[in-house]
This record gives structure tokens, sequence and C-alpha cells, in this order.
């Protein structure tokens, strides 16, 4: 007679194995979703220089993303250089400094704020509408039909907004910078009695030209990594429309922690 | 049109961003300066904390320049420099650095270097550098004076400190105490002598008060004269040792001749003490002139008659010319010399002899006694003679307006001339001749004057406007009425004529 000994039930892991698997597992899921970006931002590019160049599609995106976009960024421009001029001439006139007030405005915005917060005004306005609308048209299989009637769904949908991303933003840091310094002219001269000329011409005398091409090189690289996130979540987005809202709410996260991210591998890099 | 509409708008976009992005970076660039325009130059400091490139380098608080670069050579730091190429810069110049404010925001005060030093070409060193100014020089003297506190209270700390120390203290205080008994008591014991002693010397300051108070200018011009006499006497006794010299020979002769001398001295004083005694007397015309008080003041006021006289006469200028014009319908020409004398520059007298071929008209009344038969009793001869006309006028000029009366041609008349153009152009009215029975109306001239250069001028216009004509029958002469004239003048003022006679000289008999 032969006994079989039931097999005994799979342990559940302890709470330490937990924590290192899903540790293990963010990591794993962090490096392939880089790793799907680049290979995306690859495919893109290959497609972006192949025809049929798709220009309507094109402007389009540049006028979504850009010309859409100039509102927002000019408002929060001009109201980020108002309460930069009034928080630093506070602290310098504590030190008989208030003429440093356009030079550190001006530094702060070319060097750093402007390609940020435009690139963040780009992400929840026109880079949360891409994941969307790319998800919904994944997970309603209208990728799938582009793909059926032999489209590519890459040049037809990523090239346009990835491309409206690399140069758009930059556009908008430049009006950033200009809106921006409109507003710290009128606080600092206007309503707190700094002169005009030593405004502008300390500003001129610290502000270099390298300093405004390095904010435009920012932006650019913002507008990218944001544009290929935000279509990377999106393109790849599955379960219904639950599926789609939790695309984008990843897709924003991971827009806006990447554009701190490399303004930091890229000011250590320009400093 | 929504394919044209959304590139419109993006291209919008780009090119604002893109004139924004030039007007930037132009903008940044106007803040350096070129190699093209600067001398680049460099000092060592020993400190460059808080110096940056692109900072600023001044004279006078005024920008000429900004640091170009910083680098470190040993233990100094080489900080080059670009200099605007209008900054003379010298081997001698100096540079300071100088903390803008708390913030340890520094810049560099340039002293350029003096004239007569050589100058400082590009790549030049500047060797006079000072790098401790500012809050940093502040804290340097600070940290010396706390030093200095610390080694004073370290040597107090030595002399009093410790069980020797105290005794000295305590000793010192116990002589304070005592020498402190010891005036109290002597005062104690004097204090009626003490009140007399300050009694005595209230009074002594009060007598000195009262004599001050009451002779301060006195007092002040005796301080005066003793200074003057000392002076003086200084002065004197040099005199006195050059005169005399050193010789006993040489004494006696001067003492000799001061005697002489005094004695010539003498007689001379008697002299002018006779004349002043005269003087003061009123005896002798000096006499009478000095001391008589109406003769003084007659004589003041012929002197001041006779400088506003001169003053008057210096004033006055005068200016000569002569006119000759052509007489359209009378077929001659018409002289004039004219003298204008202006006392001032809004007044003037014009005296003019003129030479009108039109002659003066005489009526001569002829009584035939006894009457001859067929003749009337009483006839009336016109006679018309070539003879000069005078003319004085008396002028007053108003802005461009000059009005003229007086003796116009031999008759009574007035006159206006308007100026324009600085005087070049003059438009004269002259109205004269209200009395002769003859004519109709008075005698009405209106001229043009223009003047093209100085000293010379042209004229045209019309004589005698309101009249018609009227000719002598024997000689056709025209005698009266409308005739248009033109021609041209010269004048000259005193000031020509006397530089050409200065130029041409006087004739003498």
């Amino acid at each position: 007679m032969t006994t079989q000994t039931p097999s005994k039930p799979a342990r559940e892991p302890g709470p330490f194995t937990q924590a290192v698997t899903r540790f293990g597992q963010g990591l794993i899921d962090i490096v392939s979703t880089l790793g799907g970006i680049i290979t995306m931002g690859l495919d893109v590019f290959r497609w972006s220089v192949r025809r049929p160049f798709r220009l309507v599609n094109l402007f389009a995106q540049l006028d979504f993303v850009g010309v859409g976009s100039i509102f927002i960024v000019s408002l929060t421009g001009t109201f980020t250089g108002m309460v930069f001029a009034l928080q630093t001439s506070t602290a310098f006139q504590l030190f008989d400094a208030e003429s440093l007030v356009g030079p550190t405005v001006a530094l702060t915005l070319t060097r750093e704020l402007a390609a940020v917060f435009s690139a963040l005004m780009v992400t929840m306005r026109a880079g949360s509408a891409m994941c969307t609308e790319l998800g919904t048209m994944r997970v309603t299989e209208q990728v799938d039909a582009l793909e059926t009637m032999a489209v590519n769904p890459v040049q037809y949908l990523l090239v346009p907004r990835v491309l409206a991303g690399l140069f758009m933003v930059p556009a908008l840091t430049m009006l950033f910078n200009t809106m921006g310094m409109g507003g710290a002219y009128v606080v600092a001269v206007g309503g707190l009695g700094i002169s005009p000329g030593t405004f502008l011409s300390r500003t001129q005398q610290w502000l270099a030209p390298e300093d405004i091409f390095q904010g435009l090189l920012k932006g650019a690289v913002f507008g990218l990594a944001v544009s290929l996130i935000c279509c990377f979540k999106g393109f790849n987005a599955s379960g219904g429309a639950k599926g789609v809202g939790q695309a984008t709410t990843e897709a924003m996260v991971a827009s806006a922690l990447s554009i701190f991210i490399l303004d930091f591998i890229l000011g250590v890099l320009f400093f | 049109m929504k394919k044209l509409v959304t590139p419109f708008r993006v291209g919008l976009l780009v090119i604002a961003a893109g004139a924004f992005f030039v007007t930037f970076v132009l903008f940044a660039r106007k803040g350096g300066l070129s190699d093209s325009e600067s001398t680049k130059v460099w000092a060592y400091f020993r400190d460059a904390s808080g110096l940056a490139v692109r900072g600023r380098v001044q004279i006078a608080g005024i920008p000429v320049g900004e640091i170009d670069g910083i680098t470190l050579e040993g233990t100094r730091a080489k900080v080059w420099l670009k200099i605007r190429d209008d900054v003379d810069l010298r081997e001698d110049a100096v540079v300071t650095k100088r903390s803008e404010s708390l913030l340890g925001d520094y810049l560099l005060d340039l002293n350029p270097g003096t004239e007569g030093a050589p100058s400082l070409e590009t790549g030049g060193q500047i060797r006079r550098v000072v790098d401790t100014q500012g809050m940093e020089a502040v804290f340097e003297s600070l940290s010396q004076i706390t030093a200095d506190i610390q080694e004073v209270t370290g040597a107090l700390r030595e002399v009093l400190g410790g069980e020797r120390g105290a005794g000295s203290l305590q000793r010192i205080v116990e002589n304070l105490v005592r020498l402190s008994d010891s005036v109290d008591a002597t005062v104690r014991r004097n204090a009626d002598r003490l009140d007399t002693i300050v009694g005595n010397v209230e009074a002594i300051s009060q007598d000195v008060r009262g004599i001050t108070q009451g002779n301060q200018a006195e007092i002040t011009r005796i301080i005066d004269n003793i200074e003057f006499i000392t002076r003086d006497v200084r002065q004197v006794l040099g005199s006195v040792k050059n005169i005399v010299g050193t010789g006993e020979g040489d004494v006696k002769e001067s003492v000799a001749s001061l005697k002489e001398t005094l004695r010539k001295l003498d007689g001379a004083l008697g002299n002018i003490e006779e004349i002043t005694r005269k003087v003061k007397e009123g005896e002798g015309a000096a006499g009478v002139l000095l001391a008589d008080e109406a003769v003084g003041r007659e004589l003041r006021e012929t002197v001041q008659d006779v400088s506003r006289f001169a003053s008057r006469l210096t004033d006055l200028q005068a200016e000569i010319g002569i006119q000759s014009t052509y007489l359209a319908a009378q077929g001659n020409s018409k002289n004039v010399f004219s003298v204008r004398l202006i006392p001032k520059p809004d007044k003037y007298y014009l005296l003019e002899l003129v030479d009108d071929p039109r002659g003066s008209v005489t009526t001569e009344v002829l009584q035939t006694n006894p009457p001859s038969e067929g003749d009337p009793v009483v006839q009336t001869r016109k006679v018309t003679k070539e003879s000069l006309k005078v003319s004085a006028q008396f002028a007053k000029r108003w802005y461009f307006t000059t009005l003229r009366v007086g003796l116009i041609e031999s008759t009574g008349g007035v006159g206006a001339d308007l100026h324009f153009f600085n005087d070049a152009l003059r438009f004269q009215m002259d109205a004269f001749n209200f009395a002769d029975d003859e004519l109709r109306y008075p005698r009405l001239r209106a001229s043009l004057r223009a003047q093209p250069i100085d000293h010379l001028y042209l004229i045209a216009g019309m004589d005698d406007m309101l009249n018609a004509q009227q000719r002598d029958l024997a000689t056709r002469r025209l005698v009266a009425g409308r005739d248009f004239f033109v021609g041209g003048g010269l004048f000259f003022t005193d000031d020509d004529l006397k530089a050409i006679l200065t130029l041409t000289g006087i004739p003498t008999p």
C-alpha cells in the first residue's frame, strides 16, 4: 500500500522577500521603461527622416504644443519674474545690494527656471493630452487599425508629437525668459524704485549669451524627454479606460521627475 | 483655410521666439568688451576672493573695463583685465580691490597712472595692487585692535594679578586715603587765608575786566601800535646799520651829512608850512580854490559838465554820405551830400545839402511906380534858380520805424522810415513843401533803399507823387509833379574815415 503525502502548499514569502521582490520588480520596470523609451526614441528618429513626411500632422502638433501653451507660459513667466524680483530685492536690501536684483533674476530665469517651468507647463497641458489620446487609441485598437492599413503608427502618431516637444519647448522657454524679465523689471523699477539704468546695466554686465544658449538647450532636452515619456506611456497603455488614466498619471510623474533629474545632470555638465 | 492657419500660428511663435533670442543675445553681448576695443593687462593679487569674471573695473565710479579671467600662479591669483582703449594706461597704474556691498561683491578701482610714465601696452602688468580694501580691511583692523586690547589686559593682569599685585593695589589705596586726609586737614587749617587769597584774586580779576571792557578798542590799538613800532624800529636799525657802516670815520661823515640834510629838510619844511598856512587861510589862487567852499562846488559842477560833454562827444558817431539819383522825367540827376550825427543808436541828426535840378522857385512882386501904361501896377514874377537846398532833420527810431521831422529841402517836412532785414532794406516816405501855393498837394516822396553790401546802397522811388507835372515854359524844366528816380549812394562812418585817413595820411598845405 502506498501512501501519498499531500503536497505542501506554497509558502508565503516573508516581508523581507516581498520588499526585495518589489524593489527588484520596480527596478526592472524602471530600466525596462527607460529602455523602452530609448528604443522608441530611436524608432522615432529613424521614422522622422523617412518618407512620407507628414507635415500636416507635424504642424498640428506644433500648434497644439507650442501655440496652445503661449498663454499659460506667458502668465507663468510674468508672475515668476515678478515674485522672484520681489523676494530677491527684499533679501538684497539687507545688504544694500539691490543693484543685483536684475542680474539674479536674469541668470536664474535663463539658466534654470524658464526651461524647467516651460517644460512643466507643456507636460501638464500637452503631455497629458498626448498620453491620453494615444492610450485611448491603443485600447480602442485604433493603433492596430493603422497597422492594418499599412500606416506605421510610430511615423503617423509619435514622430509629430516628439518633434513638436523638441522644437516648441525651447521657443516657449524664450517666451518665458522675455515675460519673466518684463515682470521683474516692472516690480523692481516700478514697484521697488530701483533705477532702470542700474537694473539694465547690471543685467547686461552679468548676463552672457552662454546663459541663454544653456537655457535653450535644456528646454530642447526637456521637451524631447517629456514628449517621449508621454508618448511611450500612452502608446503602451492597456486595461481599458482605467489603464489609460493610470498611464497618464505615470506619464505626468515620470515627466516631472525626468525634468528635475535632467536639469541637475545638465547643470552639473554645464557648470 | 485651416491648413494655412496652423502653420501661420506656429510660424508666428517661432519668429517671436527667434526675435526674443536674438535680442537677448545682443543685449548680453553688449555687456562685454571685445578684444579689438580693449587693452588686456594683468595684475597679481594675494587674495582674489570676491572677484569674478566680468566683474567691473572702474575709474571714479565709471565702468571702464571688466575682469577677463582669473588663474592661479603659484600662491598668487593672476587677474586679467580688459580695459577700454580710450583709457590711457601707464606703467604706474594702480588697481584697488574694493567691496561694493556687505555681500562680498567686489570690484576693481583703477588709477590709470601719471602722464609722465611710459604707456602700458596689451599684455602688460599692473604692478601696483591694493587688495585689502573694504570689509576685509575693516576686519583686519578690528583684529589688530583686539590683539592690542588683549596685550594691554595681559600686562595689567601681570602687574595687578596675584598676591603681590593685590598688595600693591592695597598700598596705593592706603596712600590715596592718607593723601586726601592730609589735604583736607590743610584746607581746614588755612580756610581763612584761602578765603582772603581767593577774594584778592577775584578783586584783581574784576579790575582787569573793568579796564579791558571799557577800553577794548584802545587796547587793541595799543597792541597794534606796539607791533608797528617794533617793526619800524627793526627797519630803522637795519637802515642805520647800512648807512652808518662799521668804521669810525664813516660814522663822522655820515653824521655830518645827516646834519646837513636835516638842515635842508628843515628849510623845506618851513616853506611847505608857509604855503599850507596861506592855503588854509584862503590866500592866493590855490588858497581860494581849496579853501572857498563855493568855488569848490562850482569847480566840481564844471568838471562834471565837462565830463558829460566829453562823454557825449566820445559817444557821438558821424556818418558821411553822398547820393546821386537820375530823375526820369527831368532827364537830369539829383545829388545829395549828407552828414548824419548819431549820439545814440536810436537817435540821429541828419544834415543834407541837396542839388536838385528842379531848383528853387521864388516869387517876386514888382510894383511900377509910377505905373506905366498898359502894365499892371503890381506884377508877380517867378524866378527859378539853381541853388543848393538844405535839409536838417531830427530822427528817432522805435524798433523798425524811424520818424523824422525838420527841414526837408529848405521847407518844413516830416518823414518816416521802415527798416527790414536787419536794415538792409528801407522804405522811406517824405512829406514836405506844405506851404507852396503853386502846388495843389504837398510834395510826397516814396523810395525803396536796398543795401546789398556795406557802405553802398541802391535807391529807387517816386517824387512828388500827388501833383501833376508842371514844366517851365522857357527851359522845359520840370518844376513840379511826379517823377520817377533811380540811383545809388555811398556812406562812411567816422571809424571808416579814421581808417582811411590813417592809411592815406592827411594832406598838409
